[in-house]
């Protein structure tokens, strides 16, 4: 029974990393541009696929890995030159709706390109870990020990570099970087291209967990939705948090009653919600154009 | 003085973090005077406002109206008293006509509700409301605009607008911040004209940043400076009072 | 009598407009129901977004209330077709008045994602968690459980295209008529400028509580219509991947107007009958076309038909006075 709840945990905190991972474009996007992009889970599902791609055709997973972060890079870099620099300072409701456009293209090209099958992707390796009597595939404690570092990585970024503070700074005041004479347009595409490398990332990293289907972005938008809700949008600290919670509620929760996978982390979301409608760490803002 | 107090306040205070924005304030806004507040960019005087009319709590303190303590109304309910205010940056609707934007201000007065599901079955061009918005068109010399969407008018218009969305009411008390903020010289004068006609007989704050426009109107007169009111008086004792002349004058000159 | 002539004038012109291309058009009247429901549907969604200026990603979800209430009456309950509709109408209410208060305090952003949510949660409710209820992806049928209603029978294709046409018709002159009541006059001010609202002494909550159950009654109508014309019912009418396709419908009409949701689904759903015979999914398609349809076309089809009116007037006029 116990070794059932310590893999249930372990595996909850797999599911944590790719969540951080997948969510961290979300909530900094809105942080930094005041854009709440709907498309990251484009390159999401666009590092799963380029994964797939090559872990079938040369069977290393590490250049799966590297490519599919390379891959949704590129397309983050794209979209964001192309179109997102058209739509910053635009009303809020404009940009989702753009932004979701992009998603749906995004899903067209994949099955134009992949088809519309659901296809495996072979786990790079298999080592059981024995902890407490439980066995834990190592893969999964490696994308959790991955997320987490990838946090230390951005924290350190923000706190430690000249281009990592400009970001800062223009999460906290976009008006007074611009004033500063910071060319905040550069720092967009910066921040945006590590937040879209990111989200390939956990893609290529989901893909042995989960598979890949051109619909994958779609089942992960929801989960990825809620984490930026609970955690409050535009709070790097507060993403981690929150991931850290679901990962727990689907994992551990599942266990104890299947049906909470799902729904437990809406409920949690949802009651949260209800008493702090800016999620765990949000500040900005109360409620419709109550701003002054 | 045999005139009683309609707005009052005791020791309100307003921090953001660490920084008092609003500092101890003790007010009183007589029946049928005009009073003005005068001071500084940053001095606090939007924030006070905020306070009376609810947009804030104030973390100390009270506000009272007739004598009834109104610190924690909501704004719709102090409107329903008969408080309204305009805005600093004008606050207009701008996807609405001239003619919609005074309705609505007017429909509220008529049902004198928050909220009514008769606002499903009432037309806003409904005759019992027409005419009183037609009257003050004509006062405030915007019935030529009547039909125009309101986003396309020049700042002065809009400005007019907002004078006109709290006339319409007839409002036990208004507050005005800054009414001639960003308005050219010939705007100003057609808004200090509205006031001439408008301003006996009502109770009336009026914020500014200079004396210069004020004097003309005002019965009495207050300084706020760092969040405080540091004198309040008639025009020109206050303007005399040594702390205004120390703390605000050198500023103004 | 004239000012109700300014009320039935608009919705009496698209009704006999579709009844004329049905007669023309004898085997497209299948597609003219569907615009007809989904225009309701659209409805719905322009008072949230092009009055309110609330957008939601999980509108299919509304739909489903409707189109499952009227359903499992159907299939485990009763046979009558009306009190399927009233049910669906009830729940619509029902949810608008609980799920409200919550979500209408959230900011702009986090009610759009809320309702994604929301509507992810609604699909997994039919497909699995109600399985018993709803049979999942096997759907719930009933054709054959609908009893004949009276005067109409709802159960036949062309009947039930009148009865389209009537709740259109009804529908279409409610919301020329909300258009210009105080309602509709704050629903659009609350949008853009909520404090002004509430120092005007409105409860702004309230209103937008009321436009968001109405909304949910809205779309819950179209939801039963759905049910009863096809018959059936099953999980995909809520998926949330469709949220999209409401979006780019009301956009492509032009949002905030009496007219734009009605051409905006005729536009939409012809657009889209159009491209699937060239290709067979329609997410590039929509999704390119929101695009274009965003920065091209702000004003959406209605909006472009109004501006070439205006022109041709201002032209009309010119002349006039040249003539003179
Ligand atoms: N929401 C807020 N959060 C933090 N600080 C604020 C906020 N609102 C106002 N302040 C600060 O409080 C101080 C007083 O502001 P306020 O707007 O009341 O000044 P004011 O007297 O109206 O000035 P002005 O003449 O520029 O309108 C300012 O220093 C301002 O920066
Ligand atoms: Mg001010």
């Amino acid at each position: 029974m116990l070794e059932l709840y310590i893999s249930a945990v372990v595996f909850g905190l797999g599911i944590s990393g790719i969540l951080f991972l997948v969510s961290i474009g979300i909530s900094i996007g809105f942080g930094l541009m005041r854009i709440v992009n709907m498309e990251q889970m484009v390159y999401y599902t666009f590092g799963a696929y380029l994964t797939f791609a090559l872990v079938s055709a040369t069977g290393s997973f590490v250049l799966g890995l590297i490519c599919g972060t390379a891959a949704a890079a590129v397309a983050g870099f794209i979209v964001e030159t192309q179109l997102l620099r058209k739509v910053y300072g635009k009303e809020l409701m404009f940009t989702m709706v753009v932004t979701f456009s992009v998603f749906l293209i995004g899903i067209g090209i994949v099955q134009y390109v992949f088809g519309l099958a659901s296809k495996p992707v072979g786990m790079p390796f298999h080592t059981i870990v024995h902890m407490l009597g439980a066995k834990i595939p190592l893969y999964r404690l490696m994308v959790f020990v991955i997320g987490m570092l990838v946090y230390v990585f951005i924290n350190l970024m923000l706190n430690k570099t000249i281009a990592g503070k400009a970001i800062r700074a223009g999460i906290e005041n976009p008006d007074q970087v611009r004033g500063l004479g910071i060319n905040l347009g550069r720092i967009f595409t910066v921040t945006f291209v590590i937040a879209s490398g990111l989200a390939g990332f956990g893609g290529a990293l989901n893909s042995p967990l989960v598979g890949v289907t051109p619909y994958m972005g779609f089942d992960m938008l929801l989960f990825a939705f809620i984490t930026v809700i609970l955690g409050g949008l535009g709070s790097i600290k507060g993403t981690l948090v929150s991931a850290l919670i679901l990962g727990q509620v689907i994992s551990v929760g599942g266990t104890i009653y299947a049906p909470l996978a799902f729904v437990g982390p809406f409920m949690v979301m949802f009651i949260v919600i209800l008493f702090k409608p800016t999620g765990l760490y949000g500040v900005r803002g109360r409620a419709f154009g109550f701003e002054e | 003085m045999d005139k009683k107090p309609v707005l009052m306040t005791q020791g309100v205070t307003k921090r953001f973090g660490d920084f008092v924005a609003v500092d101890r304030v003790d007010f009183d806004l007589q029946e049928k005077e005009t009073l003005g507040i005068i001071g500084p960019n940053g001095a606090g005087k939007t924030t006070f406002i905020n306070i009376l009319s609810g947009f804030y709590n104030p973390e100390e303190g009270h506000v009272f109206h007739d004598g009834k303590d109104i610190t924690h109304l909501s704004a719709a309910n102090r409107v329903k008293m008969g408080i309204l205010r305009t805005f600093q940056l004008v606050h207009v609707f701008d996807n609405l006509t001239v003619y919609e934007n005074l309705s609505l201000s007017y429909f509220r007065k008529k049902e004198n509700k928050p909220f009514t599901l008769k606002m499903f079955f009432s037309s806003l061009r409904q005759p019992g409301i027409a005419s009183r918005v037609q009257e003050t068109m004509e006062m405030l010399e915007l019935d030529h605009l009547k039909d125009e969407i309101v986003g396309n008018l020049p700042l002065g218009s809009k400005k007019r607008l907002e004078l006109a969305m709290t006339f319409v009411s007839d409002p036990a008390v208004v507050i005005f911040d800054e009414p001639f903020s960003g308005l050219g010289d010939q705007e100003i004068e057609e808004v200090i004209d509205v006031f001439r006609k408008y301003i006996h007989d009502k109770t009336i704050l009026l914020i500014e940043h200079k004396v210069s426009k004020l004097e003309e109107f005002v019965d009495r007169l207050a300084v706020m400076h760092e969040g405080r009111i540091i004198c309040c008086g008639d025009c020109e004792s206050t303007l005399n009072d040594p702390e205004v002349r120390r703390c605000y004058w050198k500023l103004e000159t | 009598m004239d000012k109700l002539s300014r009320y039935l004038r608009g919705p009496l012109t698209l009704v006999v407009l579709i009844v004329i291309a049905r007669y023309f058009f004898p085997n497209k009247m299948t597609f003219l129901v569907e615009i007809t429901t989904f225009s309701i549907y659209i409805i719905a969604n322009d008072i949230l977004y092009g009055y309110m200026g609330m957008v939601s990603f999980g509108q299919p979800f509304y739909l489903g209330v409707g189109a499952y209430a009227s359903a499992i009456y159907l299939a485990h309950i009763g046979n009558n077709i009306l009190v399927a509709i009233a049910l669906a109408l009830l729940m619509g209410l029902i949810a608008g008045l609980i799920l409200g208060p919550a979500f209408i305090r959230l900011r702009g952003d986090y009610f759009a994602l809320i309702n994604a949510a929301t509507c992810a949660m609604g699909l997994f409710l039919v497909e699995k968690i109600l399985y018993p209820i709803t049979r999942g992806d096997d759907g719930l049928w009933y054709r054959s459980r609908m009893h004949a209603t009276p005067l109409l029978d709802l159960r036949k294709p062309d009947q039930f295209f009148w009865f389209a046409m009537i709740v259109l018709f009804v529908v279409m002159i409610w919301y020329t008529w909300l258009d210009r009541s105080a309602m509709g006059a704050s629903f659009r001010a609350i949008k853009v400028n909520e404090n002004k609202m509430k120092f005007l002494g409105y409860d702004t909550f309230k209103i937008r509580w009321t436009g968001y159950t109405l909304m949910c009654i809205l779309a819950a109508l179209a939801g039963s219509m759905y049910a009863i014309n096809y018959g059936f019912v099953n999980p995909s009418i809520t998926e949330p991947a469709r949220a999209a396709e409401v979006l780019v419908a009301t956009l492509l009409g032009g949002a905030g107007s009496v007219y734009g949701p009605f051409f905006g689904t005729f536009a939409f759903l012809g657009l889209k009958d159009l491209v699937s015979t060239f290709v067979s999914r329609w997410e590039l398609a929509v999704g390119v076309l929101t695009i274009i349809v965003c920065f091209k076309f702000s004003g959406g089809v209605w909006g472009t038909i109004q501006t070439i009116g205006a022109k041709i007037r201002s032209r009309g006029k010119a002349s006039a006075q040249s003539a003179t």
